[in-house]
């Protein structure tokens, strides 16, 4: 492959880390709390509020039908407006994130239903309120939980950025495509998905292992 | 002086406590028997709006509360003049013993660190894990979380532990252990109420032994009235059954 190919993979790569960073962290930004809100007005928890949870498991399941590639151009007003172009990698990111908001908070509202219910009932029997179950129970004991819940998201996104890389996005969709595909450069495809296979491992052994290491639950070793 | 009044409790329009009447002085051990499904469980639970009941009143010290009206504050305030010791521990799983034991002081009490530190190291001693500060509840048995569990509840200093079948879930050979610190507990003057299986406990332990069955308190006294002179056809039945 020629140095300006492999330029154009590492520009490519930088894009796709781009969209993918910047869309994580937005979309956890906005879809944890949700999750949260999601879980604490659910039956029987917390801050039980049936009408609350409907409506918003109606909108979470609603963004969640949407297939991404018509999310993508439906949306493209909403872009226009909050970046001032529905071109290029800045412009992704805003899909990127609202497909990817309901897709985390279900994932958090998962993990958050794994806590132990016990563990609530305990706080409560304190005198704790609310919001010290939330932060002091709730969110740090599902911690592995959101952590695997955050990588399964961020992978999702690194397919999702190949799909915006069709709308003018850039990134390593967009190389393949263009090149690989439109051009008939195999090896630029090939190349393009060699770097994504690696790059999705990369990030799941790391969400992995993060999660293992927050997580005491399972038993090290006996200590007696 | 803990005190309840009428106390009704449906589930899904299942009545679970049907009038229920108990009063634990000060410094008294309650020990609540009767066969599983009679409420003792849920009539505990109702005493800190882990339930809420249906009717009836909770009286905790000197806050009396109609519990059909009681508000957030007034839940709040029986809940942190009260602590309760679960039959499956419910400890914190990604913190430490000593962890544990400093979360509620810290969070809900408002100490300051190192005077929750000191708090919290002094209770676990008082249970006997001096050596244990630094484990989590997977590197501990059963018998030991338990005991975590009851410093936890002993390091808010309440007006009252509640103790909801604590040795029902442990092994038999760690019984005793746990036992032993709640005996511990109840020579040192703690009001406690109780609701257990192991029968020697409330004979040796209790001011006061209370008998449940089908939502009602259907005989109360001494640990001699109740097993020794017992007055009620259900009691006897019961007490034969656990004896065998």
């Amino acid at each position: 492959m020629s140095p300006e190919m492999l330029e154009l993979l590492w520009d490519a790569l930088l894009e796709t880390l781009l969209m993918v960073g910047v869309s994580s962290v937005l979309s956890a930004l906005a879809g944890l709390p949700l999750g949260v809100l999601l879980h604490v007005t659910g039956r029987g928890q917390i801050l039980e509020n049936a009408p609350l949870n409907r409506v918003l498991g109606a909108v979470v399941n609603a963004g969640r039908s949407v297939p991404f590639i018509i999310l993508l151009v439906a949306i493209i007003p909403f872009t226009r407006l909050v970046v001032g172009t529905s071109l290029g990698t800045a412009a992704a990111i805003v899909p990127l994130t609202v497909g990817a908001v309901p897709y985390v908070a279900r994932l958090a509202e998962a993990a958050l239903r794994e806590v132990d219910h016990g563990l609530v009932e305990a706080a409560q029997s304190m005198g704790a309120s609310p919001r010290q179950i939330v932060w002091k129970v709730l969110v740090p004991e599902a911690m592995p939980g959101l952590v695997a819940a955050f990588t399964i998201t961020v992978v999702t996104l690194v397919g999702y950025s190949a799909m915006a890389g069709a709308v003018g996005g850039g990134g390593l969709g967009d190389l393949g495509i263009r090149y690989g595909y439109q051009r008939f450069q195999p090896d630029v495809m090939l190349a393009v998905v060699v770097v994504l296979v690696v790059l999705v491992q990369g990030l799941q052994s790391a969400g992995d292992r993060l999660a293992m290491r927050l997580d005491r639950r399972r038993v090290r070793q006996r200590q007696r | 002086m803990i005190a309840v009044r009428g106390i009704e409790k449906s589930f899904h329009r299942t009545p679970v406590l049907k009038g229920v009447d108990l009063a634990v002085p000060k410094g008294e051990v309650v020990v609540i028997v009767g066969p599983s499904g009679s409420g003792k469980s849920t009539l505990l639970r109702c005493v800190n709006f882990l339930e809420r009941p249906d009717a009836g009143r909770v009286t905790v010290g000197d806050l009396s509360v109609d519990a059909r009206r009681a508000t957030r504050a007034e839940v709040l305030r029986i809940r942190r003049s009260t602590a309760m010791v679960f039959q499956q521990y419910n400890l914190f799983r990604n913190r430490t013993a000593l962890g544990n034991v400093m979360e509620g002081l810290v969070q809900v009490r408002r100490l300051p660190e190192p005077e929750a530190r000191r708090r919290a190291e002094e209770v676990l001693a008082k249970v006997g894990l001096s050596d244990r500060l630094g484990h989590y509840p997977s590197q501990l048995s059963g018998g030991q979380q338990q005991r975590v569990g009851i410093a936890r509840a002993l390091a808010m200093d309440p007006q009252v532990i509640l103790f909801d079948e604590p040795t029902s879930a442990l092994d038999p050979e760690l019984v005793g252990e746990v036992l032993a610190v709640m005996k511990g507990l109840a020579r040192e003057g703690m009001t406690m109420v109780v609701v257990t299986h192991e029968m020697s406990f409330a004979r040796e332990v209790a001011s006061k032994v209370a008998f449940m069955d089908d939502g009602r308190i259907v005989e109360e006294g001494t640990p001699a009235e109740v097993f020794e002179r017992t007055r009620e056809e259900r009691t006897r039945q019961f007490l034969q059954r656990v004896r065998r």
